[in-house]
């Protein structure tokens, strides 16, 4: 069609061109090829006591659970300490949004592909209902000595239970909390808002200081974050997503148009982008000091006490949320993250219990401090991680609720976004995005196969 | 060549082809008409996922974007393409220098390059778009604002894609024959002549392949909307392979209606195309 150069080299030139290009791309192809496919690397961690019954015969276990400061410590020490002549373990690199279509697939063929699950809120439902994952109970009755399972907190341990089964091992948890910068507080004289009326106030306050021009930040983006805050607030006034124990949402209701307004009314406090926001922004802004408050998980708050990421290290505080009004419940909601065991497993179920158990046992979840808490609740020091103090107040005062416990959470969840962005965007009045929002919930309920 | 010869080379390619391309066609005609949760069987619902998809505003608003973007970046790419190999093309030095600069552009990964263009716009990560614009008193929200969302897209595809249409259109003008063009000149055209007669019908099938390679790329544009506007539904920028991934794999995993978008896309994507296609086959039999 076209050519790029009328020059004819000679042939031997050519030849040895042509040889120094194919010696060149396969050199390169061989050292692209010793860096692919590595597998997510456990040799900075410590191997602990495994005491497990270990296999007779050659098995392999494959372990899904995506990459993350949180949740490797728990793989990591298992895949590290359980391997033996006759136990393999694989743990492939994935993240989490490939985490929840891999266990999708792998759960729902006749054959899995792998073999322990990591699951959370807005998944584990479902799983459990399809029959996708193992009842644990009676290897809980029949190990809990041995792996001192006792020592799970109760109430993380039925975040992962369904229709009055046990179906996941919780590794570690997060909740909503307030953090807000100690320093710029004392020197304006203002406490750490318990409502969003004190929120605001003390927002419009930093704002006339000139201290801040957008002083509140919290995530917004309608792929993940707004949806879950609309629940919060709404969980706050009295209402909640779903009519209780039916599969009916009740999105537009007086709660939730109220919800929506309450969380319109901060806007003027916060960036004008912050409808794009999620997490990474929202810790940008504290840790770089354009906001002075904030909510976000306990996951999150690692880089805003980190001397090496922020300037303000010494200087981040943290309270339970603010409810929306007096006496209401705060917002808050509380995540759980755990392992379970796939029911179309060729592996001999016990074993891959046992595994859950030393993944979630003592070592396993020191070695998550301080970047996530785990679900041992007495291996928190609060001395040395300085969130934890905040966020076990807000477990036991606030009492958080996890996502609602249904199979269909994770669709709804998902067609949420838009209609609640717009709402609280203005781009829609109230009313009418809220009704849109219903009518999405339901036909996702009704595609999921749960409609009533 | 005889046909078993051909036959005897290239089936290793076929039977590739075969595998990715027209297996994986089939299911997705089949799956069209069936009802696919995962995990599950499909079940046969005729045209049910149809007429939901063309009863949808989410599909047209996307098949839209899509169209108006890939229409968008084919002109710019070509105009802005052609302007600067006109003048890399007169430029006496530092030819090799400049298209190097400019392909850093073209080999960065797309997720990067987003992320990173992203970032010039963004006030959290001291992005100095709109502190330059405060200068003039003009304040944007690139990412929350439905045109300057979708300017953002475009300019970034336009950033990382040029190069490409600059490449090959700088090459087409080296294929120019020199002699005509300096018997033109001393015939007395001036430039816009010389353009309309000479050289812009001696590049046309250059434009033609810009042009198709450049509709076929907008029109599967997927990773830089990710990047930079993630709610992408909620902003305007949402086009059909954005669409097609949530409805697959993100909102509830419906492989049925997500086939159903995916052939509709295809079709769209052929009748788009259908203008290039004549010419390049108008163009082969001229030839040949």
């Amino acid at each position: 069609m076209f050519s790029l150069s009328r020059h004819h080299p000679s042939p031997t030139r050519s030849r040895s061109r042509a040889a120094s290009a194919l010696g060149t791309g396969l050199v390169l192809i061989l050292l692209t090829g010793c860096g692919a496919g590595s597998k997510a690397g456990t040799s900075g961690t410590e191997a602990v006591a495994c005491p497990i019954d270990q296999p007779t015969e050659a098995a392999t276990v494959n372990i899904l659970a995506y990459n993350s400061a949180a949740t490797d410590p728990f793989t990591d020490t298992l895949v590290a300490s359980c391997k033996s002549e006759t136990l393999t373990l694989n743990h492939p690199p994935t993240d989490l949004t490939g985490q929840k279509q891999r266990a999708t697939q792998s759960l729902s063929a006749s054959d899995s592909s792998y073999d322990l699950i990591e699951q959370f809120g807005t998944v584990y439902s479902l799983y459990a209902d399809r029959g996708w994952t193992v009842p644990l109970d009676a290897y809980m009755d029949d190990y809990s000595k041995k792996f001192n399972l006792g020592g799970i907190d109760k109430s993380l341990l039925a975040a992962h239970s369904y229709d009055g089964q046990q179906y996941g091992l919780p590794t570690y948890w997060s909740v909503n909390q307030l953090v807000y910068r100690k320093d710029i507080f004392d020197q304006l004289n203002l406490t750490p808002p318990t409502t969003f009326d004190e929120m605001r106030e003390v927002a419009k306050t930093i704002q006339d200081s000139g201290l801040a021009e957008h002083p509140l930040a919290i995530p917004m983006a309608p792929t993940n974050d707004i949806q879950g805050l609309f629940g919060q607030t709404i969980r706050s006034l009295g209402g909640d997503y779903f009519v209780k124990d039916e599969p009916v949402p009740a999105l537009n209701t007086p709660e939730g148009v109220e919800a929506i307004d309450s969380l319109k009314s901060l806007l003027p406090f916060m960036s004008p982008q912050v409808l794009s926001f999620s997490s990474p922004e929202v810790t940008t802004q504290l840790a770089t000091g354009q906001a002075v408050m904030g909510l976000l998980v306990t996951g999150r708050l690692g880089p805003l006490v980190d001397k090496t990421k922020t300037s303000y290290a010494d200087d981040f505080a943290f309270a339970t949320p603010p409810s929306v009004k007096a006496g209401g419940k705060p917002l808050s909601f509380l995540s759980v993250d755990g392992f379970a065991v796939a029911k179309n497993s060729k592996v001999d179920p016990k074993l891959l219990f046992q595994l859950a158990a030393v993944a979630t046992g003592e070592e396993a979840s020191k070695s998550a401090l301080p970047d996530a808490l785990p679900a041992r609740l007495d291996l928190i020091d609060p001395q040395t991680v300085p969130f934890a103090a905040g966020a076990l107040e807000v477990l036991s005062s606030a009492k958080p609720l996890p996502l609602t416990q249904v199979p269909y959470m994770a669709d709804v969840y998902s067609v949420l976004g838009a209609p609640i962005g717009d709402a609280v965007s203005g781009k829609m009045p109230t009313q009418q995005a809220l009704d849109q929002a219903q009518i999405k919930a339901e036909e996702a309920i009704a595609n999921a196969g749960y409609a009533k | 060549m005889r046909t078993r010869t051909f036959f005897a080379l290239s089936w290793p390619a076929i039977a590739v082809m075969a595998g990715l391309l027209i297996v994986p066609l089939t299911l997705t005609f089949i799956w069209s008409f069936q009802n696919v949760p995962v995990g599950q069987p499909g079940v046969f619902i005729g045209l049910d996922n149809y007429r939901e998809i063309l009863g949808n505003k989410r599909f047209w608003d996307a098949a839209g974007f899509t169209v108006g973007i890939a229409i968008m970046l084919m002109v710019l790419k070509v105009s802005i393409g052609y302007a600067i190999a006109l003048v890399l093309n007169k430029a006496r030095y530092g030819q090799s220098v400049f298209l190097g600069i400019l392909l850093a552009t073209y080999v960065v990964p797309t997720v990067v390059g987003a992320l990173d263009f992203s970032w010039l716009f963004n006030d959290v990560f001291g992005g100095p778009v709109n502190n330059i614009l405060a200068i003039f008193g003009i304040q944007i929200e690139w990412l929350v604002d439905m045109w300057p969302a979708r300017a953002l897209v475009l300019m970034h595809s336009l950033w990382h894609e040029l190069p490409f249409a600059i490449l090959i259109l700088y090459a087409g003008l080296q294929t120019l024959n020199k002699e005509t063009l300096e018997a033109a000149d001393l015939d007395g055209t001036n430039w816009w002549q010389r353009q309309r007669y000479i050289i812009l019908p001696g590049l046309a099938r250059f434009f033609t392949f810009v042009g198709l390679i450049s509709m076929m790329d907008a029109l599967k544009i997927f990773d830089s909307i990710r990047i930079i506007t993630p709610a992408a539904s909620q902003v305007g920028t949402e086009s059909l392979m954005t669409y097609v991934y949530q409805i697959a794999l993100n909102d509830s995993y419906r492989l049925g209606t997500a086939s159903t978008v995916n052939l509709l896309t295809l079709l769209l994507t052929f009748v788009l195309l259908i203008p290039f296609l004549r010419s390049s086959w108008r163009d082969s039999r001229s030839t040949s």
